[in-house]
């Protein structure tokens, strides 16, 4: 199993990262929102903002990334007509999605690189970690976490036409509610438990805990808690989605 | 009178047929949901970073709301007929050029319109602006303009759709660079000096600082005539490109090559 995920999560990356396309909107965007909060913060702001800014728009690169792909994850491998021959497979189709959408969550590490380059070298921006190890920490832990809201995503839209277009509908939603660059503080009270069940806030907290200090273990933590529950929803989620589609036998149809 | 059929006429179908977003299934999250989570997001960025007032992003991100169907709906309508194999019948059809493409336009502006005055009705709801009566005609016309701006820059982006394999990701990244110099959350004036001038020379910039100052109680001023001027140049180098790259795929044989 560990090796399915592994390979799997390798080949869906590789498979990413020769899109011209995908590395292309992965590294423009999040270059474009962090340079429009540069500006909304001020340039001259304390650089400790100006990182987490870079940070925040790197985390919603992520999260735009699983919205965008995971949504549709299930009806892409149904026009590439690998849909049946993978629920056929004697493995839990859990276990062939989670690298799918996992992968498309890892691909924002191309987003971290553009943005912090970017904030270095245009606005010099000082890249200083307060607790490194932590950071290289978080950095996976929050691709995993968010990968696998991704894979509930993938699960519970299956019988929308357009998951894909349903998806990427929840991209400002959650980069609203999630705090990654608009402070919780400012959004109605009704908001922060809402924040509490969704992985970007965690990630998003023990990224910005291990650069500008704090302590990111409880987000860690909570980033790890969140994964496995992801996981046991989307497992029963599927579970019901392959056997309404073999009783009616629509697998194949769109 | 054929070539007003085929401008109105010819333009709806065409628009319909090949801009696949117009099924409800995506036009609820893609046209509704996401403009309008986009305003509220940029308008508590706003708040959080004491930017401007809810009004100033109510006002800017309602009009970049039609940048979307502008630019992307346009250059689906055009680059898509050669996807659908319907681009040399297209081309060899003796239909007047400027009122075959030009027709493709007006639905791009319809749509950019509806999408941009729910977005700014929805965000003054939500955010309790309140916007003057008086004014209302006057926002209405220059979001007209700026959809009309918008869909001249995506006969660009369908022009070059033409020669170019994946247009569609190319007009999303000039959804992106509007984002940052249109002036919808970031003020012109904390950006450096290049990219206030690229951004007086794209769509929505004179718009949205028209739309702005009339809700603010002003006048109808130069500046929406700047953002008409803006849609007209667009228009022109569209049909143009249109004209250059046509003659260069029949040169080339290259019509239905992708």
């Amino acid at each position: 199993m560990i090796r399915l995920l592994l390979s799997g999560l390798r080949v869906h990356f590789l498979q990413l990262s020769r899109s011209a396309v995908e590395v292309v909107s992965i590294t423009v965007w999040p270059i474009i929102y962090a340079t429009v909060a540069y500006y909304m913060f001020g340039a001259e702001s304390d650089p400790d903002v100006l990182l987490t800014a870079s940070l925040g728009a790197t985390v919603m690169a992520i999260w735009s990334s699983v919205a965008f792909s995971a949504g549709g994850a299930i009806e892409i491998q149904r026009r590439l007509g690998t849909l049946e021959l993978l629920v056929a497979a004697p493995i839990p189709f859990g276990a062939v999605l989670a690298p799918i959408t996992i992968a498309t969550s890892a691909i924002g590490i191309y987003a971290l690189g553009a943005t912090l380059l970017w904030g270095r070298l245009l606005f010099g921006i000082s890249l200083h970690f307060e607790h490194p190890v932590l950071f290289a920490l978080s950095l996976p832990v929050a691709i995993v976490a968010i990968g696998m809201l991704g894979l509930i995503l993938a699960s519970t839209l299956i019988f929308y036409r357009a998951a894909l277009f349903l998806g990427a509908s929840f991209e400002y939603p959650v980069w609203l509610v999630t705090g990654l660059l608009v402070p919780l503080s400012v959004l109605p009270g009704w908001v922060a438990p809402l924040s509490w069940l969704l992985a970007p806030t965690w990630g998003m907290r023990a990224i910005r805990e291990s650069t500008v200090g704090g302590s990111p273990l409880s987000a860690l933590a909570m980033c790890v808690g969140l994964s496995a529950c992801y996981a046991v929803i989307a497992a029963v989620c599927l579970r019901a989605f392959e056997r309404l589609a073999r009783e009616r036998a629509t697998l194949a149809l769109t | 009178m054929t070539s007003l059929r085929v401008f109105l006429r010819g333009g709806v179908t065409s628009y319909r047929a090949l801009f696949g977003w117009l099924n409800p299934w995506i036009a609820v999250p893609m046209f509704v949901i996401a403009p309008l989570f986009q305003l509220l997001f940029f308008a508590y960025l706003g708040r959080a970073t004491d930017v401007a007032s809810d009004t100033y992003f109510v006002v800017g991100n309602a009009l970049l709301a039609a940048s979307l169907p502008g630019l992307v709906g346009m250059g689906g309508s055009i680059s898509g007929e050669r996807a659908a194999k319907t681009l040399s019948m297209l081309l060899s059809s003796p239909a007047n050029r400027v009122a075959l493409f030009l027709g493709r336009t007006l639905p791009a502006i319809t749509n950019g319109f509806v999408v941009s005055a729910f977005c700014f009705l929805t965000g003054a709801l939500v955010l309790r602006v309140h916007v003057a009566a008086s004014a209302i005609p006057r926002v209405a016309l220059i979001i007209v303009v700026c959809a009309f701006s918008c869909a001249a820059l995506g006969l660009c982006m369908g022009a070059v759709g033409l020669r170019v394999r994946n247009v569609i990701s190319g007009s999303w990244l000039f959804v992106a660079v509007l984002l940052l110099v249109s002036g919808a959350n970031v003020p012109l004036d904390r950006l450096p000096d290049w990219l206030q001038t690229i951004g007086a020379g794209l769509p929505l910039n004179h718009g949205i600082a028209a739309a702005r100052d009339v809700v603010e109680g002003g006048t109808l001023g130069r500046a929406v005539l700047f953002e008409l001027v803006v849609g007209i140049v667009y228009t022109g180098a569209g049909l143009l490109l249109l004209r250059a790259f046509e003659f260069e795929s029949r040169r080339t044989a290259s019509l239905e090559v992708m």
